[in-house]
């Protein structure tokens, strides 16, 4: 009978564009039924706090509706002049406003009490089930979306379960219980007072089909300049550097402007809906005047029940209009909690929660092992070597080759589609997932810290690491004297987009995080990319006593970290070429030794 | 409040709408009076024609108010839109010039919601002012006007009723505030927490800090629930307590009517209408109460929007927008400190000139990056001047000094979607051999013409995936397109190999502009006109590579550790 809420466009045809569907998030309610369920389902777990909040929604409905019946008997007495009756009726009155005034209240205090323990709890499976998906949903995924479920979508819910929930019962009530309190005072008046029901749905319908399109509009426009400004802000550095903000705000002013015509337009059709019912209203009261003067006259009835009809006939139709006026927002809390449900369904990474949780030697094998992101298009292929515990094994070969990929099938990022990976003789998946990782010490790419303290981001490697743990970390990582340069030393801020910390300064503060971990496998991958050459030094020779007996997986391509290491691995195109050591594949003249050769003549050339 | 200056643009069409909401208000205040008319002159007199005659005229009533609701709907709709239509422009437009540093402070999740649902917001708070807002007051002070003239007796409920109903709300206000305010600081909170989760979750999984994660994020979603659910149940109780009180008022008045009607001196119609009143005057009050909860909301937006607009700009009015300038650089005493912290730079003064080019060499943390920075604009010195082509830096508009200097950082951000999008970042509507030149330069050239749309491929997410050096050699050339009088390249070639490194370098030497080249490596900036070695922060050596092998210890020994001296031969040998 209403509009429902569309999509909102997802490109938004910026420049820059980082397709973003944070804002995409309002769609139509696909299978409305179940989801309704499931909601509910949820909520049922509140039983006990919804069975007060609706008995106290049915006390204050029943007061509501019983007040102006006293309320006609008051001034029956009072035109009778009867004094006695007109004191008893006040007494009743007061005790009823006080019931009414406290189950209100009451009723707000549950259903608050319900309503937030519901999203909270949705809220924490939302969230658990982000721990248990596979790094695969990540990848595919905007951030911005899933963002989004936790943000617009749950936020939806929330606020139409809060009010709706008592709105709803009320409105339920309050109309069965008004007809049948206006059916038993007079009949031929209450069917004057049902008269407006039809008009009403005439109304919300002819309107509904007008605003419909109209809303889609605006929420496509308003879903774009959400996108622009996330974009914006994101991308707020390039846009200075690069001088681009008359042309962006040409571009938002456009879009703003649309959703401006968009949204006025929807607006004042929606508006047209409350000032036309309270017409209706009014010609309903004038009925009940007109129809309750005539009878009156007639003797039919009494001046007491005309008072009473007018005020039930306000008490008729204002529930009606309240679940008119909310029937939107339930709408886009449907399609919100529709968003959620979604991501709850999705399937499990499969984890191994029983397994192994013995220590580890170190010692890892890859036995014809063969991936691809798309199965159809493999990564790696074949792939066969062994380290032996304590080994220290280095990964080189050209951009894009697959070696971040090899070391993330050994982290169980991913899992292999063919082939085995053991380490100490045992499948990966055998092994008790959790005390398995706490044994690897992984630097990623990205070099990425939280936004927080630098000392929280270094707890994070060990929870427990004391204050001097961790600055001994910081000292075998060269991170240290940087660190105690900034403003607050350890308890300095980094930002998300970290303006004082330059990304080789970032690098060495993950290589302490993962030396917090004390682990039995190192695996650095390109950790120290954007590092000077002297501090890389330092931090190798670091390395080397740090792991002592433990194995190391190093992707590196500068030649100083890579010499010294008891294994090369040459990957290119997926395959592992050629392995041994630097003296080994030196003498083999292979691709290794085309690719030594060749950073070497370049060297000498630029020399 | 943000919103009076915006006031100010529309208050002829908000006065008009008011004039309508009055009209509409004074049509339903008739309605009871009409009614207690017809009640008295009609139904207890048995004359069917005044029956009519009023019935009519509340028909009558009935029209002019939809008259003045329709006229009033469309105004607010339209004020209320521009409205938000001129706030979200103007606070995007001041978004674009926040200086980087301060857009960090006030965190950038936080910088959406505020032009996102902070806005919404207040234009939801302006609507509803001129909707039904205003009603409730022109209501309450209808209704007490309708009840003066009705008798006079009832006047003394409204002069209890009124004082006390506000001290409510005002206690309702006070409470509601510092609650409003915990609730938006939660949920600024959770979402930052989220946000470093997605954004880290190769990290979490590394660490299998799971349990860790999610203890963390059911404590605070654990303390929305518990503020929330507070906040609710405290602003709940204000209603019931203000209904309680008018209806009591009802009572009251009914109590002493026994007398008055028996006495002859009002009749029932009037208590009747009296009654109606009282129960326009209670929707009146609990309208007030809840625009009241409205203004709470609205105030914490308006003050988180008011933050953004109150912040500095990256650029002053008085600022000096100049034409191009020549590519020399004066730096004099020039220091800077992070915060309260130790220096990051201490004491810089040199000078470059016009089309040099320059490396800058130093060990990670040394302070090379906020070096250029100072230079690019995105930090300013704590102490000393820097003079660009000439111009002291500081007085120069931030749309000229980014015409003059660009700056390629570290991490290459791209964008997705097409190379030649991103290409047109650094200037648009170029010809399409301006934006292939550029590639050229930058060695990217080759790897384009292989993909199979060319400079028309789309990359990123949705598109093809391109390798960290062919990111930073895009990057190179979006900087080159922009055809600055200062190039700075911020350790930008690390992911590219030596031989490339060098052709990119000798390309953008034929281009004859100022360039700064932050190396970690010695061969990335020995082939510049002169060399930088900077060490905590402090300018040790400004000369040639030939001078700096000779004579400066800390070049040889990173030339040491880069070349290997002895090591060096061990790795071709055999």
């Amino acid at each position: 009978m209403n509009p429902t809420p569309q999509s909102k466009g997802k490109n938004t045809s910026m420049p820059l564009g980082r397709a973003s569907t944070r804002f995409a998030s309002k769609v139509k309610p696909k299978s409305l039924k179940i989801t309704l369920k499931r909601l509910l389902k949820l909520f049922s777990q509140e039983k006990k706090t919804l069975l007060l909040t609706i008995v106290s929604v049915l006390i204050g409905a029943t007061g509501t509706l019983y007040a102006p019946l006293i309320i006609g008997k008051a001034v029956d007495a009072l035109a009778r002049q009867n004094s006695e009756q007109v004191l008893r009726m006040s007494a009743i009155l007061v005790v009823i406003y006080f019931l009414v005034a406290f189950s209100n209240w009451f009723s707000v205090y549950t259903v608050s009490k319900a309503s937030q323990s519901m999203i909270h709890d949705l809220r924490e499976k939302l969230f658990n089930k982000l721990s248990h998906l596979p790094l695969k949903y990540f990848d595919q995924n905007a951030h911005g979306d899933i963002m989004s479920r936790f943000t617009n979508d749950l936020d939806a819910v929330s606020q139409v379960v809060n009010q709706s929930t008592i709105t709803l019962i009320t409105a339920v009530f309050s109309v069965i219980g008004t007809a049948i309190m206006m059916l038993y005072l007079n009949v031929i008046l209450t069917l004057g007072v049902l008269l407006s029901i039809p008009l009403m749905f005439l109304l919300s319908k002819m309107i509904a089909s007008k605003t419909v399109t109209l809303f889609k509009g605006q929420q496509k426009s308003v879903g774009q300049i959400n996108g622009m400004v996330e974009e914006s802000v994101y991308g707020l550095d390039l846009v200075q550097a690069f001088n681009q903000e008359d042309y962006l705000t040409s571009l938002f002013d456009e879009a703003n402007d649309k959703a401006f015509k968009y949204g006025k337009s929807a607006q004042i059709w929606s508006g047209l809906l409350m000032p036309l019912m309270n017409v209706i209203n009014n010609l309903t009261f004038a009925i009940i005047a007109l129809l309750g003067g005539y009878l009156s006259i007639k003797s039919m009835v009494t001046v007491g029940v005309v008072a009473s009809f007018i005020a039930y006939s306000r008490a008729f139709v204002r529930p009606l209009n309240e679940v008119a006026f909310i029937y939107n927002s339930l709408m886009s809390a449907i399609a919100g909690a529709e968003r959620v449900f979604k991501v709850l369904d999705e399937v499990d990474e499969v984890r191994n929660d029983q397994g192994i949780i013995e220590g580890l030697r170190g010692d890892i094998s890859f036995e014809n092992v063969s991936f691809g992101y798309d199965p159809q298009k493999p990564v790696l292929k074949n792939i066969t070597f062994h380290a032996k515990a304590g080994q220290k094994v280095a990964i080189v070969g050209p951009t894009g080759s697959g070696k971040t990929t090899l070391v993330q099938l050994l982290t169980s990022f991913y899992k292999a589609q063919q082939g085995l990976i053991k380490v100490d003789g045992r499948p990966i998946g055998d092994y008790n997932l959790k005390a398995y990782l706490k044994q690897l010490g992984i630097v990623t790419q990205d070099a990425y810290l939280f936004s927080g303290s630098i000392l929280d981001n270094l707890q994070y490697g060990n929870l427990n690491a004391s204050y001097e743990d961790i600055k001994k970390a910081s000292r075998l990582a060269m991170a240290d004297h940087i660190i105690e340069r900034l403003p607050k030393g350890y308890d300095s801020h980094l930002t998300f987009g970290g303006m004082n910390v330059s990304h080789g300064e970032r690098q060495l503060m993950t290589i302490a995080r993962a030396i917090m971990a004390d682990p039995k496998i190192y695996i650095l991958d390109e950790a120290t990319s954007s590092v000077d050459l002297k501090t890389e030094k330092s931090i190798t020779k670091a390395m080397v006593t740090l792991t002592k007996d433990r194995t190391s997986l190093i992707i590196a391509h500068r030649l100083s970290t890579i010499v010294d290491a008891d294994i090369i691995l040459v990957i290119k195109e997926g395959r592992l070429i050629e392995q041994g050591n630097h003296q080994s594949l030196m003498a083999k003249k292979g691709f290794y030794y085309d690719m030594i050769q060749e950073q070497m003549m370049a060297r000498k050339s630029v020399v | 409040m943000i919103i009076s200056k915006y006031f100010k643009r529309y208050s002829l069409l908000f006065f008009t709408a008011i004039l309508f909401l009055g009209i509409e208000t004074f049509a339903d205040l008739m309605q009871p009076m009409l009614i207690a008319k017809l009640i008295d002159e009609g139904i207890l007199k048995n004359d069917m024609n005044q029956i009519f005659y009023f019935g009519s005229l509340m028909l009558g009533a009935t029209v002019l108010g939809l008259v003045g609701a329709l006229m009033r709907n469309w105004i607010s709709s339209h004020v209320s839109f521009s409205f938000a239509k001129d706030l979200r422009g103007d606070l995007y437009r001041k978004l674009l010039t926040l200086p980087m540093l301060k857009a960090e402070a006030i965190e950038r999740g936080s910088l959406i919601t505020r032009l996102t649902s902070d806005v919404s917001m207040l234009q939801q708070f302006v609507n509803g002012m001129m909707r039904i807002f205003l009603k409730a007051p022109l209501l309450a002070i209808g209704s007490f006007i309708m009840v003066y003239q009705l008798d006079r007796k009832f006047v003394g409920i409204y002069l209890f009723l009124v004082p006390v109903t506000f001290v409510i709300i005002f206690l309702n206000l006070k409470l509601g505030y510092p609650l409003y305010k915990k609730i938006q600081e939660v949920l600024d909170r959770l979402n930052l927490r989220t946000m470093a989760f997605l954004s880290g979750i190769r990290t979490v999984k590394a660490f299998n800090r799971f349990d860790y994660e999610k203890s963390q994020f059911n404590r605070i979603s654990g303390d929305l629930k518990d503020v929330t659910t507070k906040t609710m149940q405290t602003m709940a109780i204000f209603s019931p307590i203000i209904m309680f009180l008018i209806n009591f008022g009802i009572v009251v008045v009914l109590f002493f009517s026994r007398k008055w009607v028996s006495q002859g001196t009002i009749s029932v119609g009037q208590v009747v209408a009296f009654i109606n009143y009282m129960t326009q005057f209670y929707f009146a009050m609990s309208i007030i109460s809840r625009i009241f909860n409205v203004f709470v909301k609205a105030k914490t937006s308006d003050e988180r929007i008011k933050e953004v607009f109150d912040s500095e700009s990256v650029d002053n009015p008085s600022y000096r927008d100049l034409g191009p300038l020549e590519g020399g650089l004066t730096f004099k005493n020039v220091s800077f400190h992070y915060g309260q912290g130790q220096a990051a730079l201490k004491d810089f003064s040199f000078s470059i000139k016009d089309k040099e080019t320059i490396g800058i060499l130093g060990a990670t943390g040394s302070g090379k990056t906020t070096l250029v920075h100072m230079v690019n604009g995105l930090l300013s010195p704590t102490e000393g001047e820097i003079e660009i082509g000439g111009m002291k830096i500081d007085t120069l508009s931030k749309k000229s000094l980014s015409d003059h200097v660009a700056y390629v950082p570290q991490k290459s951000i791209l964008f997705s979607g097409t190379i030649l999008d991103n290409l047109s970042f650094g200037k648009r509507g170029l010809e399409e051999k301006a934006y292939y030149k550029a590639l050229e330069d930058a060695s990217a050239g080759d790897f384009i013409q292989a993909l199979e749309n060319g400079i028309h491929t789309v990359i990123g997410k949705d598109g093809v995936n391109i390798s960290g050096g062919q990111k930073q050699r895009l990057a190179i050339a979006r900087a080159l397109v922009s055809d600055p009088q200062i190039l700075i390249l911020d350790d930008s070639t690390s992911a590219v190999d030596v031989l490339t490194e060098r052709k990119i370098k000798d390309s953008i030497k034929k281009r004859k502009v100022t360039t700064l080249v932050v190396g970690q490596k010695i061969t990335t900036v020995m082939d510049m006109d002169r060399i930088m070695v900077v060490d905590q922060g402090r300018l040790v050596a400004f000369d040639t590579h030939e001078v700096l092998l000779r004579e400066n210890d800390l070049y040889q020994a990173i030339y040491e550790a880069e070349f290997g001296g002895r090591n060096h031969e061990s790795y071709t040998s055999k």
